[in-house]
């Protein structure tokens, strides 16, 4: 599922003083997504806990 | 061997002219290039002119530097003087000509070395493949039904077919590690911010790095130097008890048995049976990737205003993308960074050198362009990277090792030191070539001199 609606990547495009090609939409709403999900995982990360007490040597 | 110090040494005693040895490699592109598409412009006239010029240093008796006449590439990225530097990208096709060569350009002309041609890349290095939308795919040299790598694809496969001593490329998340593994060629992606940068094209300034593909260790080790304005031809022994452990885990996963087994005898010559898993792995490849899709969108921001059409749409909808990326998640990108390579750092207490594979098979195929991740088939143009990206982010550099394998396609390993230990990994490199359990794949062309 595509989070990224054309009305909002409209918005995000006004933001940045962009005015997106029609033909470039779906492939932009195709690389949003794609960000979306890898920054929801480096969001998600706690740096100050490492995985394991112990450093895996 | 070294190929460099021989045409040197040939052209420094007379044996061939300069202006031989130009010529012969201008005909060696234009007999092979047609086939493997990995060079897009020779620069004929340049070319003969600097070689008109070292013959005449010659014969007035005048030093013309270590390598005099040696003719080399470049990756369409770097500024040669009176030349359009496109960056692989027909959007910069008028732009006006740059004034002065790039500064590791200027370095290698002033050692006598002759830049006779630009080589193929990604559009704006944004890929692991050299699928090119104008100068198309560059093809591997050793099957050219497979690909040749990315985004220094045109650089690695000019070295790996025996039509260039030497070139030049770019690597921001494995763009000359991958190309010179699926090539089977020696290539270094060097300590970040320890190569001048000026007259380089940039896509993320925060992991772009500039290095050289050669045929032998020697030559890497020549090159480079060079490049760093260290200059120094010999390379040491090795030291005794180095402390070398390989990276398991997700360095592991999905590689084929073979690379591993090569890993494990490396590893067996080292007398360690050491292995780490790397914590945070996956957390540092997507920091890496989400750096670059914001540096690069923000670069090109101002020009895909302007001509969002001219771009091939597939680099131009990332980059767009890209520029659109929160800053929270930027600054959590460079957080991951600072902490990666703080980690990197104390393993590097411990550790001399960390081994790993730089793909996980040989070169895909161009009409079946898979890797395997996770034991599922996924597009190589995105997902090929894998073991290099996260990598990236530590700023070490990074050795990649050619295995050739008679009879079958070549591939690469990662060897890794900590900054600015390039001394390290040069001389573990002509120990594993001296042993024979490293060597380049390099056709062989059929005319000489």
């Amino acid at each position: 599922m595509n989070n990224f609606s054309a009305e909002f990547i409209d918005k995000l495009s006004k933001m940045i003083d962009l005015k997106i090609p029609q033909e470039a939409f779906k492939g932009v709403q195709h690389n949003l997504q794609f960000l979306e999900d890898y920054s929801k995982i480096i969001q998600e990360c706690d740096l100050n806990q490492p995985k394991t007490e112990e450093p895996n040597i | 061997m070294s190929l460099i110090k021989e045409i040197s040494t040939n052209i420094r005693s007379g044996h061939y002219s300069a202006h031989d040895i130009v010529t012969h490699y201008l005909n060696l592109i234009q007999k092979t290039n047609s086939s493997i598409k990995s060079v897009t412009r020779i620069l004929e006239e340049r070319a003969l002119k600097a070689a008109h010029h070292i013959d005449s240093l010659i014969a007035s008796g005048k030093d013309p530097g270590p390598l005099a006449g040696v003719p080399f590439g470049v990756k369409d990225l770097f500024d040669l003087e009176g030349e359009i530097t496109t960056s692989g990208s027909q959007v910069f096709k008028n732009k006006k000509p740059a004034s002065k060569d790039a500064a590791v350009i200027q370095r290698l002309c002033e050692a006598g070395a002759i830049p006779i041609a630009t080589l193929n890349m990604d559009e704006f290095a944004y890929g692991f493949i050299t699928d090119n939308s104008y100068y198309g795919i560059t093809r591997n040299p050793h099957d050219t039904s497979r690909f040749a790598g990315g985004s220094s694809g045109g650089s690695a496969a000019s070295v790996a077919a025996g039509i260039l001593p030497f070139s030049l490329g770019s690597d921001t998340n494995g763009s000359i590690r991958i190309p010179a593994a699926l090539c089977g060629v020696w290539g270094i992606r060097p300590t970040y911010n320890s190569m001048p940068m000026q007259g380089v094209y940039p896509l993320s300034e925060s992991c772009d790095t500039v290095g050289p593909f050669c045929q032998n260790i020697t030559d890497l080790k020549i090159v480079c130097d060079v490049m760093a304005g260290t200059f120094n031809s010999s390379v040491n022994a090795l030291s005794s008890n180095l402390k070398v452990a390989q990276l398991g885990g997700w360095f592991e996963r999905d590689v084929n048995p073979e690379i591993l087994k090569v890993i494990q005898d490396i590893m067996v010559l080292f007398q360690s049976d050491k292995k780490i898993e790397l914590q945070y792995v996956e957390q540092a490849r997507i920091a890496s990737y989400l750096m670059t899709a914001s540096e690069g969108g923000a670069l090109h921001l101002p020009i895909l205003r302007k001509y969002p059409l001219k771009y091939d749409p597939d680099t131009r909808d990332r980059l767009i993308a890209g520029a659109m990326l929160p800053t929270s998640s930027y600054l959590q990108a460079k957080k991951i960074e600072q902490w990666f390579k703080i980690y990197i750092n104390t393993l590097f207490k411990e550790y001399d050198l960390l081994i790993a594979p730089t793909t996980g098979d040989i070169a895909p195929k161009i009409d079946d362009p898979v890797v395997t991740v996770e034991g599922k088939s996924v597009s190589a143009y995105t997902n090929i990277g894998i073991y290099t990206q996260s990598l990236s982010l530590t700023g070490c550099p990074i050795l990649s090792v050619p295995i050739t394998r008679d009879g079958n396609l070549p591939f690469g390993l990662q060897i890794m030191a900590k900054p600015f230990q390039e001394h390290l990994l040069f001389e573990v490199g002509a120990m594993l070539e001296q042993k024979g359990i490293a060597k380049a794949s390099i056709l062989q062309q059929k005319t000489t001199i």
